[in-house]
């Protein structure tokens, strides 16, 4: 059941696998299993969203994909990019990777960069070390890369310091090194949590263009429900280390099936409903898992948790539905799959109308809820979706499903 | 834009009137400590045999009868004018007797100061690096050990080893970097190592503790994310803004540095301040002591300037600029 006629009905090898990902952190209280059994494929021009709570292992997944997890973590599984296991691989070859092959974003520009070096001289820096350009051509080049990033006058503000800079001219500039050296995949962790509001929308719109330009592999690491629904095309919901939920973003924004990611949708502001009503939000504190013991991390605060739940792990498992690809069911993250004994059901009363939902998730000032109400939950239902393609200061709409998989690869 | 300026003239003015404070201040207690001390410079000069009369010749001729303030009075309005007295003993001007013997002490605080930090920056930056490592337990206690050892004990252990046992150092003297450099180099090893011994645990434990926390910051985690070489990291990214406590040590030493070289200096028989302090001591030559002193006020409250000008060079945030 084909939705978009030009979709290759085997996904493309991906750049970056991730297998069983464990990354285990030695604490005064014991062993915090901050990443725990992750696992997920990115291919080229592909954005995957990372959505969880503040300390739910999102930052600690990406640094230990990217081999810079604290030296006294302990890690296990595999991160193979480009074939090559980065996480037993000597300290030159993975730098080797780090900068041309992953490259990453960090949450708040105001530490991310050098507080005693011009701006400049850090570009020029990177391209003199790990692209050899002599001084000038990097010193041309920084000033380009400054200027592509939509910093006004690069020319002189290369000669800034960081603190003379605002937040969001700081994060361009975090987002210029990180794409210095021309990465295949870019781990954005956080990249608007700490920037203005106004700001954030033109940092993603910055982050997407040039993922679209270059056709670059995106991971986009999250709190924030209503970024990953309009910018990702895949998610995964991460909670205490694991992932709970995964699949392609309007099925599981659409339809979740794990009851934290629907608690974690209640809990979301929306136009739909009465302004001034109080939001849901997901009784207890997240879980710590210090020496977890064996059964559903989410179970404590779960108002469906059976005693099952409290005894036995749950392991992801393919959400029958209309979403789910035949084709891909090897591809742990391109079905919707979900790790949960007495997962939500499918079609729930209070079912969020794609229209209302994408609307309010991506409430910006001024923007107009879009009317036309699109999907149902049926995949089949959408044969003429227009054409994906602007993640760049579109108007925003949930992805149609699955058809939208392999749009990020396309030209804008 | 003149305010910027103005920032900096009031800056620089506020700072000059501290340091006249400071200034007073110290040859205030100098003198009034000098005062306090038992013994005659008198007898000093004559020796013991001296006649009453001959005493109390000398007594008037140097003032020591006028009552302490007044004497602290003319002695101040004296340096005032440029004129630190001459020395009870030689007749020999205060300043002149200073100059002659600050090329020694100069330089040997100059080759510590230099040596201390060559050796102490790259031990503090690589043993943050691998902190807990072999290499920074072994030399907690090396340098617990260094620490904990006098002065005077480190320039025994040196010249027994370095001077007798291995040879080829001078245990004793001194050559002028007139006549010739070689030499001169030569002889200013061993006092100028125990001198540089000394400061060496203390600078790169604190430079090392400051590059550990430096080493946890985002920037660093973000350089290494581009693949920079980890030396480049450490000496380039992590340094410079892990430094400053080692700045403001190196100043705060220059006093510990001089303290030292008075040891150094007598023990190896150097002809430097320090020496020149312990004999204006022992012979009660007043003007000579409280000269020297003001001189090594002044030398302190300028390594106090430079260190703050210093600061500005480090991080651009701190500096003001008079755009």
């Amino acid at each position: 059941m084909s939705v978009d006629a030009r979709r290759d009905p085997r996904p493309p090898a991906p750049l970056l696998a991730v297998d069983a990902l464990t990354t285990i952190l030695p604490t005064r209280g014991g062993a915090l299993h901050a990443v725990d059994g992750v696992s997920f494929t990115l291919g080229a021009g592909e954005v995957l969203g990372v959505v969880g709570e503040s300390g739910s292992g999102k930052t600690m997944l990406a640094r230990t994909v990217m081999g810079l997890a604290p030296p006294a973590a302990r890690t296990s599984g595999s991160v193979r990019f480009a074939g090559r296991n980065l996480l037993d691989a000597r300290p030159r070859d993975l730098r080797e990777v780090l900068g041309p092959g992953l490259a990453m974003v960090f949450q708040d520009p105001a530490t991310a960069l050098n507080p005693v070096t011009r701006i400049g001289r850090q570009l020029v820096e990177s391209l003199r070390l790990r692209r050899g350009l002599d001084r000038r051509a990097a010193r041309d080049q920084a000033v380009g890369l400054l200027a592509r990033v939509g910093i006004p006058d690069p020319e002189r503000r290369a000669a800034s310091y960081p603190h003379e800079l605002s937040g969001g001219m700081r994060q361009r500039v975090s987002i210029a090194l990180a794409v210095a050296c021309g990465p295949r995949v870019l781990l954005a962790d956080e990249p608007t949590t700490a920037l203005d509001v106004t700001v954030q929308r033109q940092i993603l719109d910055l982050l997407a263009d040039l993922q679209r330009g270059e056709g670059m592999g995106m991971l986009l690491i999250t709190h924030d429900l209503a970024v990953v629904a309009e910018r990702t095309e895949r998610l995964m919901v991460m909670y205490a280390g694991q992932i709970v939920e995964s699949g392609p973003t309007p099925a599981v924004v659409r339809a979740p099936r794990h009851p934290y990611t629907a608690a974690l949708l209640a809990s979301t502001p929306r136009l739909d409903r009465p302004i001034h009503a109080r939001l849901d939000t997901v009784p207890g504190q997240p879980a710590i898992p210090v020496d977890p013991a064996a059964g559903c991390r989410f179970a404590p605060r779960c108002p469906r948790a059976q005693p099952r739940c409290r005894r036995e792990s749950p392991r992801p498992t393919t959400v029958t539905g209309p979403i789910t690809l035949a084709s891909d069911a090897a591809a742990p993250t391109r079905a919707h799959t979900v790790a949960c004994f007495h997962p939500t059901p499918p079609a729930t009363p209070d079912a969020i109308p794609t229209a209302t939902l994408t609307a309010t998730l991506t409430a910006t000032p001024g923007a107009t809820p879009i009317a036309t109400p699109t999907a149902t939950p049926t995949a089949a239902g959408t044969p003429g979706a227009p054409d994906p393609g602007g993640l760049h200061g579109q108007p925003v709409r949930v992805p149609p499903p699955a058809g939208r998989l392999d749009a990020g690869g396309d030209a804008p | 834009m003149a305010t910027g300026r103005g920032a900096i003239a009031r800056l620089v003015g506020r700072r000059l009137l501290r340091t006249g404070a400071v200034l007073l201040l110290v040859g205030f207690g100098v003198s009034f400590l000098i005062n306090l001390t038992p013994g005659d410079p008198a007898f000093a000069l004559l020796g013991d045999q001296a006649t009453g009369e001959q005493i109390a010749a000398v007594h008037q001729q140097l003032h020591l009868d006028d009552p302490f303030l007044s004497r602290y009075w003319s002695w101040m309005i004296g340096i005032a004018h440029g004129d630190f007295g001459t020395s009870y003993l030689t007749g020999e001007p205060v300043l002149t007797a200073i100059a002659a013997r600050l090329p020694v002490t100069g330089e040997l605080v100059l080759l510590a100061l230099g040596a201390a930090l060559a050796i102490a920056v790259p031990v503090g930056v690589l043993t943050a690096h691998r902190a807990d490592g072999r290499v920074d337990r072994a030399w907690s206690v090396a340098s617990s050990g260094l620490i904990s050892t006098p002065p005077f004990v480190l320039a025994l252990g040196l010249v027994y080893l370095l001077a007798l046992r291995v040879g080829g150092f001078p245990a004793t003297g001194w050559v002028p970097a007139a006549d010739g450099l070689g030499a001169n180099l030569h002889h200013a090893v061993l006092p100028a190592a125990t001198l540089a011994l000394a400061l060496v645990p203390t600078y790169s434990r604190m430079l090392r503790a400051d590059m550990i926390t430096t080493l946890q910051e985002d920037y660093i985690l973000a350089a290494r994310s581009r693949g920079l070489p980890v030396r480049r990291i450490l000496f380039r990214h992590a340094l410079r803004p892990s430094s400053f406590s080692l700045v403001t040590l190196t100043g705060i030493s220059i006093g510990q540095l001089i303290s030292g070289a008075v040891v150094v200096e007598v023990l190896f028989a150097l002809p430097g301040v320090g020496q020149l302090i312990v004999t204006s001591v022992t012979a009660k030559d007043v003007p000579v002591v409280q000269g020297v002193v003001m001189f090594l006020a002044v030398v302190y409250c300028a390594a106090t300037a430079v260190t703050d000008v210093a600061y500005g060079y480090l991080d651009p945030r701190v500096r003001i600029r008079p755009a």
